[in-house]
């Protein structure tokens, strides 16, 4: 089985920080790591190749910076992976990188499964896994937990539906699935492999335009502005009057700013 | 001069610090009360390849060299110093000197067990009449045959209890002396005559199990002579050297760990209508503290950089070890007058890093001896001959 | 005297005039594909009103399953021009199908299982513009595009996303949208599309293990400290916790009087936590507990002392004991 694993590098959230002042994201001090959600991606697809065999394939898009996702794939335990660069894609909008990695994806074919993470962090809209289907062609399951491999050549997954129940979806081959983040972690890369992530002949590089995309393919869908903050906090706020009142008002202002389940009150 | 790490040792770097964070940390507390090591985290420091980072892949190790062996020692010496000394017995000493010093079958023989963490290494040094003067050790190694019986004892052996592979400093000619006298031996955990003996009760690195070991007529099989007969110390001094770098970032971790909660709490507690942060006592510590995590930064890994570019280190290393553990003292010490009466309790954090720094000072050589070495190396070109 | 519509007429067209609209190009879809209107798929109605209005354009609702006709009076009155009505369930081939030919302006999707996968793949597939994930939307009067505000940094904020290319695309969070209209002066129609797509059978369901709810990962907690003076107090917090699905916890003045355990403690020397809703009762609050809970969201303090420093760092004090507000609470709760 070919299984090729969508990774993006993304910004790590603890690290990224709000100007209240510029109404845009302070990314001084900002850390680049690989989307937590797509390592729970790749582990699903390193348990399919121990369990039914083939081949995993990271594929990123993005700046020359994005090639550490694409090395640390590796180092995880992905045999190679496919980097495709260009100034054009680090700025690139949801449409654009799905046909970016739809191209990137034909040019490994024969592909037999995509996975992606569910959502990206920091400003993910989870949106990837059913347009890179689209553009495929192919069927989509999101919020998958689990995969194996399905007696018939297809593949069994698993879809978190609600807390603590599973939808078992059977899936015909090639298709795409979003893995969401789990409750096992994903495994650490091997000390040996990250070592030898960077051995010439593991990543590959390639541009837009040999994938035959043209500027109008990649063309944003999408302007991003900038951002609507939620009022200040104000500390010290009193609720009184007479204990009845106060408990509907707090009850009130909790469910109005969604923190208790509307079912509670 | 290009300062950034490798490509490999930055996303090696932040694997471990991951590893730290999610599997160490938490265990760390409980590590320490209840006074010995957590198997399951040494079986997963196996697991993970974290017992074999600097040794060659085709021993089964990393390949990541001395630099990726500080990184693990500074990622995991920031959240536990028990792990870190548990390691640091393991691959700093314990495998180093079969590493450095074996041959190449016992290399083979030893050593990808010994990486994967399936067994676990010490090295039996100090005996209690021997700690600083390492040449007067007594344990004795009497030839019979193709086989060496022999019998002594060895105190503060950290992982003793532990150790599946020990290598064992004995004398083989009493009249020789440290040069040409003394032998060293790998001996393996169930040879009759081994056995482990008192276990020590710490005053910190609790999570750590440090005993004696007790050699009585250990028969040892000619193939586990370790280096030439009689070449017995040279070997084990080389393997100090390496140890000691690892000591000295592990004491980097920790110093570096206790500058964070120092900035944390500074910044959040509240006194005369003020957070302390800005108090100029308060930052005169911080501002020393964060000075001297920086020479040591850079000393640790330049000291890495020289091992890796087989360039001599000994007194780098000595440096390193010395400068390390002081500078980690203070500011854990710091770190706990910041905290004030919280960074007493031992509820909190600090109070145990307070009492795991102390050994720093102490073991892998004396901070006595290190001042010893470096004045010995320093003072060589002048004609000066230093004596212990 | 009657009203001179010769300015509206200029702007609608003839449909102005007072013709139901029966042109389906353009205009602002609402696709509900569970058939039944629940009062999510109102308020992307209403919203859909709202952008139509703004737009100059008419909202069509595709309600697809087993819908009544009930529930297509009620879109009107929600804000619908026209409802079409189909049975089944469509694939994104179906519903490439359906819209391809007639070019919708803006496309809203609620954000339930179904709509995460179809609404991304129908813009991929006619070459539009889509949000994933939208909490709000509004219609930027220069550009007369559709601006949707899509959560970052787990909602701490929300990023501006111009829609730029047609069908603009929102899969949205319904929950988050201001409620829905109900205007019994709407008119519209409600007819069949005579569509009938495929109903397919339904999967089996299997239990997942489920993360246990610690201390550090929970969304709610509820705490208690010395002010709930016994043990019996103490257990309203855990009934209040159990009723909220929070989890429990406590500071050093609880531990120590047995009401928790040492994995339950908050604080520097305890647990540091990072709930979105953090539940004091009983608590006065010192460094410690604070340090704990810097991370967390909205800090409700219910206490009687207004000078207790919780009180300062608390979003929401309640100053009464907190035994009774607790029996309180927890009644207005289980009603």
């Amino acid at each position: 089985m070919r299984i090729v694993v969508c990774v993006k590098q993304t910004y790590d959230p603890a690290t990224v920080k709000i100007s209240r002042s510029r109404e845009e994201f302070d990314l001084r001090g900002a850390v680049k790591i690989t989307n937590p959600a797509d390592r729970y991606a790749l582990e699903a697809a390193l348990r399919l190749r121990e369990a039914a065999g083939g081949e995993v394939i990271a594929l990123t898009v993005g700046d020359a910076d994005a090639e550490d996702v694409g090395r640390e794939a590796i180092a995880m335990g992905a045999d190679r992976a496919l980097l495709i660069a260009g100034p054009e894609l680090a700025s690139a909008t949801g449409r654009a990188v799905a046909r970016a990695l739809a191209a990137g994806i034909g040019h490994l074919a024969p592909v037999d499964l995509v996975l992606t993470g569910q959502v990206a962090a920091v400003d993910g809209a989870g949106g990837l896994a059913p347009r890179l289907a689209a553009a495929l062609g192919w069927p989509v399951a999101l919020d998958v937990v689990s995969l194996a491999a399905a007696a018939d050549g297809g593949i069994v997954a698993t879809a978190a539906v609600g807390p603590g129940v599973g939808e078992v979806i059977s899936l015909a081959l090639p298709a795409v699935v979003a893995i969401a983040a789990g409750i096992e972690r994903p495994r650490y890369p091997q000390p040996a492999r990250i070592a030898n992530a960077w051995a010439p002949g593991l990543l590959a590089t390639c541009t837009a335009q040999d994938l035959g995309l043209t500027a109008e393919d990649l063309a944003p869908d999408v302007e991003v502005g900038g951002l609507v903050l939620p009022p200040e906090r104000t500390r010290g706020q009193v609720i009184a009057g007479p204990l009845a009142t106060a408990a509907e008002e707090l009850l009130a202002a909790l469910k109005a700013q969604r923190l208790i389940s509307a079912a509670a009150a | 001069m290009d300062f950034t790490l490798p490509k490999p040792h930055q996303l090696f770097r932040k694997m471990v610090q991951e590893f730290a964070a999610q599997e160490v940390l938490p265990r760390a507390r409980q590590m320490d009360r209840q006074g010995w090591p957590d198997m399951e985290l040494v079986r997963k420091l196996g697991e993970n390849g974290l017992l074999g980072v600097p040794f060659a892949q085709e021993y089964g190790g990393a390949g990541l060299g001395e630099l990726g062996y500080c990184l693990l020692m500074e990622a995991i010496g920031a959240v536990c110093t028990s792990t870190a000394t548990i390691i640091g017995a393991h691959i700093g000493i314990g495998v180093m000197a079969i590493y450095l010093g074996g041959n190449e079958e016992q290399k083979r023989r030893f050593l990808p067990d010994l990486c994967a963490g399936r067994k676990i290494a010490a090295f039996c040094l100090t005996e209690p009449n021997a700690g600083s003067d390492a040449a007067s050790i007594k344990t004795r190694a009497v030839r019979d045959g193709n086989r060496w019986i022999i019998s002594g004892s060895k105190i503060y052996i950290t992982n003793g209890p532990i150790a599946d592979v020990m290598t064992v400093l004995a004398v083989t000619d009493p009249t020789l002396g440290a040069r040409g006298g003394v032998t060293a031996f790998i001996v393996e955990k169930g040879m009759p005559g081994l056995s482990v003996g008192t276990i020590e009760h710490k005053l910190g690195i609790r999570g750590s199990a440090t005993s004696e070991i007790i050699l009585d007529e250990v028969a040892v099989p000619a193939a586990n002579v370790l280096g030439q007969v009689g070449a017995g110390f040279i070997t084990f001094m080389q393997t100090l050297d390496t140890g000691r770098l690892g000591l000295g970032a592990a004491c980097l971790g920790g110093a570096s760990a206790a500058l964070d909660l120092m900035c944390r709490y500074a910044a959040g507690r509240v006194q005369f209508g003020r957070p302390i942060a800005e108090k100029q006592m308060i930052q005169w510590m911080i501002a020393d503290t964060a000075t001297e995590i920086e020479a040591l930064r850079s000393l640790v890994y330049r000291t890495a950089w020289m091992v890796d570019t087989h360039q001599p280190y000994t007194r780098e290393a000595a440096m390193c070890k010395l400068y390390g553990s002081e500078v980690a003292s203070r500011a854990i010490n710091r770190a706990v007058q910041v905290y004030g009466g919280l960074g007493y309790s031992r509820d909190f954090t600090v109070e145990r890093m307070w009492r795991d720094a102390r050994i720093a000072e102490i073991f892998e050589g004396t901070n006595e001896i290190q001042r010893i070495v470096i004045a010995e190396q320093v003072m060589r070109p002048y004609g000066v001959r230093v004596r212990p | 005297m009657s009203l001179d519509l010769s300015y509206y007429e200029a702007l609608m067209g003839a449909a102005a005039a007072g013709e139901q609209p029966t042109a389906e190009t353009g205009g602002v879809w609402v696709v509900a594909l569970a058939g039944r209107l629940d009062d999510g798929l109102l308020r992307l109605i209403g919203k859909g009103r709202v952008l139509a209005d703004a737009l100059g354009a008419y909202v069509y609702l595709l309600m697809a399953g087993d819908a009544g006709a009930a529930d297509g009076e009620r879109a009107i009155k929600a804000g619908a021009d026209r409802v079409l009505v189909a049975g089944g369930m469509p694939a994104l081939a179906d519903l490439v199908e359906f819209f391809r030919p007639r070019g919708p302006q803006v496309v809203l999707f609620p954000a339930t299982r179904s709509g995460r996968a179809l609404g991304p793949g129908l813009a991929q597939a006619l070459n539009g513009s889509l949000c994933g994930h939208a909490a709000d939307l509004e219609v930027d009067p220069i550009y007369q595009r559709v601006v949707a505000h899509q959560p970052v940094l787990d909602d701490a904020a929300r990023q501006r996303v111009a829609l730029l290319a047609a069908p603009a695309v929102a899969v949205v969070d319904t929950t988050r949208l201001p409620a829905a209209f109900n205007e019994p002066w709407r008119t519209g129609t409600v007819e069949e599309t005579g569509l009938t797509w495929p109903v397919s059978a339904p999967r089996p369901t299997v239990a997942l293990p489920v993360a246990p709810l610690t201390l550090a990962s929970a969304a709610v907690i509820v705490a208690g400290g010395l002010g709930l003076k016994t043990a019996e107090g103490f257990a309203l917090a855990t009934q209040l916790a159990q009723a909220l699905g929070a989890a429990v916890g406590g500071d050093v003045a609880a531990l120590d009087a047995g009401w928790i355990t040492e994995d339950q403690l908050i604080g520097l020397t305890g647990v540091r936590v990072a709930p979105r809703l953090f539940l004091a009762l009983g608590m006065d609050g010192d460094t410690n507990l604070f340090m704990g809970i810097q991370d967390a969201g909205l800090v409700v303090a219910v206490q009687p002392d207004p000078s207790a420093p919780i009180a300062a760092v608390a979003d929401y004090n309640i100053h009464a004991d907190p035994v009774e507000f607790a029996r309180v609470l927890l009644g207005k709760l289980r009603m």
